[in-house]
């Protein structure tokens, strides 16, 4: 009797290791590693993807496939694409998404529920903005000898070390999207001929694409936000003397430190004035016109880029005010420390949101100089 | 009667109150907590973390009244044999279903994260299985394997630093802006997933030493838990935005999808498996209450026996918990009978106890 017991049992055991209902095979998957969406005239939804071809044979390299659907959702395009390629689309390993700029002026956040909502979406993908359709981008398949997925990936990646762009993915985004005290601002790819540029941003506000940003206004924005990189150069004219005719009249420095203050003020009648103060320490790359001996003139340019870089934040704040882009979270800090003011303001805080009153005071100091005076 | 082989320290004991608690509550706590008290949320599970404390020591005084006795023995001493009975069988259903709104919890989650295809019955029985080998062992080999697991704990706690890549401390603030009655409102809805450390009713006889000392230990066990619950709730917190926590069920695994590492892409799967290990070792905490019930009543005291068919009432009971509209309903009743049986019975008992002079020898 135990010995039938234990047959059956160990029988049936074996029933159930048979195999296991989610097996997924990498050989049996097509990766997607790189996708875009843009807007189709008729309102659906034009999707690319870029699908990798591991060859078999080593000495062969990495190719790429591109995949155009139309659907009405991200969703139903993949499904459309599943149809027209041989084993199974799988998207865990996509490492950039790039919405056109068009379809990011309708609503992005409908457009990523499927990301969100999935559990096997590559939650940690890369977003941007394409400037005109994404699918041009995409359709360049190779920039030089990479691919154009990783390319972009690996450009972002780079821009955002040297505080060019903000540092974002899906995942991070979504909570700053959703509160209605803060948004997001994500890069901005361009094609420049054949080759992918990345060095703007793009702003939104709630959901919406609202403008974009140079790169200077977009370092300069990062630095407002104390979202400093690695590096972060900028090239300022410098205008000491009257002879501003000459080619070479330029500095370009890096930031090395970069420190910042915000204080959110409530005026008793409603009006809300930020201030940003920021010290910036920084190290000077090239500046062909001077040497750096005297520490007067030091001063003096001090004083110059102090100047230069709180115009440029100036020119920044007011870029964003106008596309309605909160990226600094200025509704955060009423939601948080003053829920009044925010009651009263939050009805329409887009268009209350342009009126704050932003003082940015920006001091530099050069801290380095090179290996020359 | 009890066997020596069966007997526990209180360090062991402090580990089972751990193991018994954590269990399913600490995924969707965030998320039920900050529907109600927002940015207080975390103050909410430290308030539940109190009441836990005043509610260990209603259970410890009732027990500590009959030190040699299971609440299954105790129980007809103080109302009589019948009611006794009765009650004793009302206490095992309560821990069946408490097994089984557990499991069939863990089998949504499991089935929506990972394992999208597998049916139901299969994740069931794999985790009934495993549950069962361990339950049916006696106390102490059960009490070791508890001591264990524990360090998993602390590998949840290190994966949930992860989070603070990306975190907004605003978020929380301003953090009176439910006021403190919705706090206290939502404390309420945390003591559901505190429950568990309603063991001692059942092995507080098995726990070597003075009385004193086994309060301790439970005390202490569950402030581990709640701090953990504590420190996990805050996290989500000031992660998500206010207006995304509505959204995500399961904060705690979404705030992982995201990390990924050269070697490992998803943290999120790493956590869930820990998170499935606790979640086992909470059922068989569950099962060996409900078992040496069973075993009292039916097998002289054997609990082993009482094993098999327990696990078939739990597995039917999970079954049938598929529909959200019977998961709803699984809710509801659970939280009458956690009022019920962990706090208003013994309670009446302890007074019952007190009025009557009823002790164990």
């Amino acid at each position: 009797m135990k010995r039938i017991c234990f047959s059956s049992t160990f029988i049936f055991v074996f029933l159930l290791l048979t195999g296991c209902w989610d097996q997924d095979l990498l050989k049996d998957a097509r990766l997607i590693y790189g996708g875009g969406f843009d807007l189709e005239p008729n309102g659906k939804i034009l999707s690319t993807f870029v699908i990798r071809d591991v060859p078999v044979s080593e000495q062969q390299s990495p190719k790429n496939e591109l995949i155009y659907t139309v659907g009405n959702t991200p969703r139903e395009a993949r499904h459309k694409a599943d149809n027209q390629i041989s084993r199974n689309i799988r998207t865990y390993r996509n490492r950039i998404l790039i919405i056109g700029e068009e379809l990011a002026k309708q609503d992005v956040h409908q457009l990523l529920d499927v990301f969100y909502r999935d559990p096997k979406s590559p939650f940690n993908a890369r977003i941007g903005v394409a400037e005109g359709k994404a699918k041009d981008i995409l359709s360049l398949k190779k920039v030089g000898n990479v691919l154009i997925a990783e390319e972009i990936d690996e450009l972002i990646n780079s821009k955002e070390k040297t505080t060019t762009v903000p540092k974002v993915t899906i995942e991070t985004i979504f909570p700053v999207m959703m509160d209605p005290g803060e948004d997001f601002v994500l890069p901005y790819i361009m094609k420049k001929g054949k080759r992918v540029d990345v060095s703007n941003s793009a702003m939104f506000h709630k959901y919406q694409f609202t403008g974009t940003l140079n790169p200077d206004e977009s370092t300069m924005y990062l630095l407002l936000k104390d979202e400093k990189g690695k590096m972060a150069t900028l090239t300022k004219k410098i205008s000491i003397e009257k002879d501003q005719k000459k080619v070479y009249n330029f500095m370009t420095f890096n930031v090395e430190k970069s420190k910042r203050r915000m204080k959110v003020l409530i005026q008793p009648d409603d009006q809300i004035t930020v201030r940003l103060d920021l010290k910036l320490k920084v190290s000077v790359l090239e500046f062909p016109k001077d040497l750096l001996d005297d520490k007067k003139r030091v001063a003096r340019l001090n004083q110059i880029l102090s100047k230069e870089m709180t115009d440029l934040a100036n020119k920044t704040l007011k870029k964003m005010q106008k596309a309605r882009c909160d990226g600094l979270g200025i509704g955060r800090q009423l939601i948080a420390f003053h829920p009044d003011t925010w009651k009263k303001q939050k009805e329409d805080w887009g268009s209350n949101y342009q009126k704050v009153h932003f003082v940015p005071k920006i001091q530099v100091e050069i801290i380095k100089k090179g290996i020359i005076m | 009667m009890i066997l020596k082989k069966s007997k526990i320290t209180q360090g062991q004991l402090m580990f089972f109150v751990i193991q018994s608690q954590v269990g399913v509550g600490i995924l969707s706590l965030p998320n039920k907590l900050q529907a109600t008290a927002k940015g207080g949320a975390w103050i909410s599970s430290l308030i539940a973390g109190l009441a836990v404390q005043v509610i260990i020591l209603i259970l410890w005084a009732l027990c500590r009244r009959f030190p040699s006795d299971t609440i299954y023995s105790f129980l007809p001493k103080i109302t009589g044999n019948f009611l006794g009975k009765l009650l004793g069988f009302a206490y095992i259903v309560y821990f069946l279903f408490s097994v089984s709104t557990i499991l069939s919890f863990f089998a949504d989650v499991v089935g929506k994260w990972v394992l999208q295809t597998t049916p139901r019955w299969a994740l069931l029985i794999l985790t009934l299985f495993t549950c069962a080998y361990l339950a049916k062992e006696n106390l102490r080999v059960i009490a070791r394997l508890f001591v264990i697991s524990s360090f998993t704990i602390i590998v949840i706690v290190i994966l949930s630093l992860f989070g603070y890549a990306h975190t907004n401390i605003t978020y929380i603030f301003p953090i009176m802006e439910a006021g403190w009655g919705e706090i206290i409102k939502a404390s309420n809805a945390a003591l559901f997933p505190l429950v568990g450390y309603e063991v001692i009713l059942v092995i507080y006889p098995f726990v070597e030493g003075k009385s004193i000392g086994k309060l301790k230990a439970a005390s202490l066990g569950s402030l581990v838990i709640i701090l953990l619950y504590t420190f996990e709730v805050f996290t989500s917190l000031i992660i998500f935005s206010p207006e995304v926590m509505p959204v995500i069920s399961e904060p705690l695994l979404y705030m992982l999808k995201g990390f990924s590492f050269q070697i490992i892409q998803r943290i999120d799967l790493i956590f869930l498996s820990l998170w499935i290990f606790i979640i086992s070792t909470a059922t068989v905490s569950w099962l060996y209450m409900a078992t040496t019930g069973l075993g009292h009543f039916f097998h002289r005291g054997e609990h082993k026996k009482a094993v098999p068919y327990a696990v078939f009432i739990v597995f039917i009971l999970a079954m049938i918990a598929q529909d959200p509209a019977i998961t709803d309903l699984y809710d509801r009743m659970i939280k009458i009978f956690h009022y019920t049986f962990v706090i208003g019975l013994p309670l009446i008992l302890l007074i019952f106890s007190y009025l009557l002079r009823k002790r164990g020898a």
